[in-house]
């Protein structure tokens, strides 16, 4: 039986208010505002694989003209926020028969980050020319057809760490070998992304703040704060004053671009073989904004591995930080501005509380999620990156 | 804190949902302890935030006890000598037990009281505070949340996620930190 409090039961008052005092983009609100209206309903409960099949097949019917066969459905491991089911598709398209393993991603009732599938799709495709990702095939925007919102994509070959034994251990990192090869790549395409010319792609998804203005950014702020307040268990002031201070020194945008949100090592596929990069992966939290939000996140002390030998630090595991800024702004050809820099590693780890503090024990609390465990682990990561922004909010107030 | 009902409600749930179907059907010991696990984890559940209170009604009753063995006792030098010893523990337990030390559940709501008072006085001195105490409730703020993130960042330390574990005090002198306030670490 789910444990409950007053925010497992909101009231139609309670989700007006919220709307009217946090504005944001219009996909997010609609997103945030669809969580609240289900809220009160029963726990997640996983699709049984027949069930699934059968929803997925009439699914791709509508979309694939002539014969086809679904086999080997199968639920993945991994992966915090959606439930992911691989299947194998047989089927026939312009380029002739193709045999392919496929991935299903789904929503759960309630997820870590709720968000909508509509923007991982648009900007999935807006990358997919300049940045390895998933090709993305088919998406269910509202979860009429399989059951909750969903994208369908092509399987990458790949894994995401270097395998490890022993305990479990999340700052279990890539190593010297692995390090030396995929640290170039990543910055390369962490570059591409801040300067992927996104203008030419349907991104009818997003709101594009204009430049010369912080609209953007307290639009982002908007949204985490309306998700704090729907989700918290328990008000903790830190999380207010942050928020106090992001809005009263929220920086314009100079160049808008795909913001990923959750750029990092365990959010790329890489082969074993040659340690070349597969696909990047999670682009549910995208958004148009200002790059230094990417960059402060991948910088943020959660992600950090000192080296056992030397004692150096490197960035998420992969690169120092002098060569990381340097090479970036080289291969970006946009400037990194320390002071926003600054700005977005507190925000980043703003939005880490919020997901952390609040949205992990809300779902928790109601059961809404297969993933109940994982976030409770995640739990455990907020007095850690609220700690940077206490350290950045020291001296300043 | 995180509510440890939630992590022992979200571990029951793993177990029989996930773990515990997907054993194999010849693994019989894992079956049995994954059924023992399950039946634990649910007692665990119903006794969890109660083990003070428990301990605390153990503690009046022996107390109790004791006062009436002590009262009725007569006898030898081993009598005697028993009674010296009752009455010293004695002295030392029923102040204690006579203490109106409230449940976890009425410490809770009073916690989460105070959590909400304080960044309800926080939101109203930015709305409209006179500007020092503007500045006053922010620093206070912040110095507060500096403290108990210390506290929670010992208190999930097994988790793993600090880079450098070892430059956190103990759990007891976090605990003390409202007392001492001088540990503060990066």
């Amino acid at each position: 039986m789910p444990l409950v409090d007053s925010k497992q039961n909101p009231s139609d008052a309670f989700i007006a208010t919220m709307r009217e005092r946090f504005p944001t983009e219009r996909l997010i609100d609609e997103t945030l505002t669809r969580k609240m209206r289900r809220r009160s309903g029963p726990p997640h409960r996983s699709q049984t694989t027949a069930a699934l099949k059968e929803r997925l097949e009439r699914f791709l019917s509508k979309r694939i003209e002539g014969p086809f066969s679904v086999s080997h459905l199968r639920a993945l491991a991994g992966g915090s926020s959606k439930e992911q089911f691989a299947f194998q598709l047989k089927w026939q398209d312009d380029s002739g028969p193709r045999d392919e393993m496929l991935v299903l991603r789904m929503r759960p009732a309630e997820s870590i980050v709720e968000t909508h599938p509509l923007r991982e799709y648009q900007a999935l495709n807006a990358v997919r020319h300049v940045i390895p990702v998933p090709p993305v095939h088919w998406i269910d925007s509202t979860g009429e057809e399989l059951g909750e919102p969903a994208l369908v994509y092509g399987f990458c070959e790949g894994i995401t760490k270097p395998p490890q034994e022993g305990p479990y251990n999340p700052r279990g990192g890539f190593g010297e070998k692995y390090r030396k090869i995929l640290g170039p790549q990543f910055v390369r395409y962490f570059a591409e992304l801040a300067k992927c010319d996104w203008s030419k792609s349907d991104m009818s998804a997003f709101e594009a703040p204009r430049v010369g203005t912080n609209e953007g950014v307290i639009a982002q702020i908007n949204g985490w704060e309306r998700v704090w307040q729907e989700d918290c268990i328990e008000d903790f002031p830190l999380m207010t004053l942050t928020a106090q201070w992001l809005r009263e020194n929220a920086p314009p945008v100079d160049h808008v671009s795909l913001v990923h949100q959750d750029f990092r090592g365990g959010n790329f596929l890489f082969s074993p073989a040659d340690g070349r990069i597969t696909a990047i992966l999670d682009w549910e939290l995208v958004f148009l904004g200002d790059r230094h939000a990417d960059l402060a996140f991948f910088m943020s002390p959660l992600f950090g591995e000192v080296d056992g030998e030397t004692g150096k630090m490197f960035l998420g595991g992969l690169v120092e930080e002098k060569e990381f800024l340097a090479d970036y702004e080289r291969l970006s050809g946009l400037p990194i501005d320390p002071a926003r820099l600054d700005y977005y590693g507190v925000f980043s780890c703003w939005r880490g509380g919020v997901n952390s503090l609040a949205t992990a024990s809300r779902i928790m609390m109601g059961e809404k999620t297969h993933q109940d465990i994982r976030v409770g682990w995640i739990l455990a990561t907020a007095p850690l990156v609220l700690s940077r922004v206490h350290e950045s909010l020291k001296g300043r107030l | 804190m995180a509510p440890s009902e939630l992590r022992l409600q979200s571990m029951l749930r793993a177990m029989i949902e996930v773990i515990q179907p997907a054993i194999d059907r010849s693994q019989q010991l894992a079956i049995d302890q994954a059924n023992i696990m399950i039946g634990t984890l649910r007692m665990l559940l119903d006794q969890n935030n109660k083990a003070y209170e428990f301990r605390m009604v153990e503690l009046r009753q022996y107390a109790k006890l004791v006062r009436k063995l002590l009262e009725l006792a007569q006898g030898g030098p081993e009598t005697q000598s028993s009674c010296r010893a009752a009455k010293g523990v004695l002295a030392r337990a029923e102040p204690i037990a006579a203490l109106p030390i409230p449940t976890q559940a009425v410490l809770t709501d009073l916690v989460r009281a105070m959590r909400t008072t304080a960044d309800e006085l926080l939101q109203a001195a930015h709305a409209d505070g006179n500007p020092a105490f503007r500045r006053a409730a922010a620093r206070l703020v912040l110095d507060a949340g500096g403290q108990e993130l210390v506290r929670e960042r010992v208190w999930v330390r097994a988790a793993g996620f600090e880079a450098d574990p070892r430059a956190l005090p103990s759990m007891e002198e976090s605990l003390s930190l409202d007392k001492t306030n001088e540990h503060q670490p990066g």
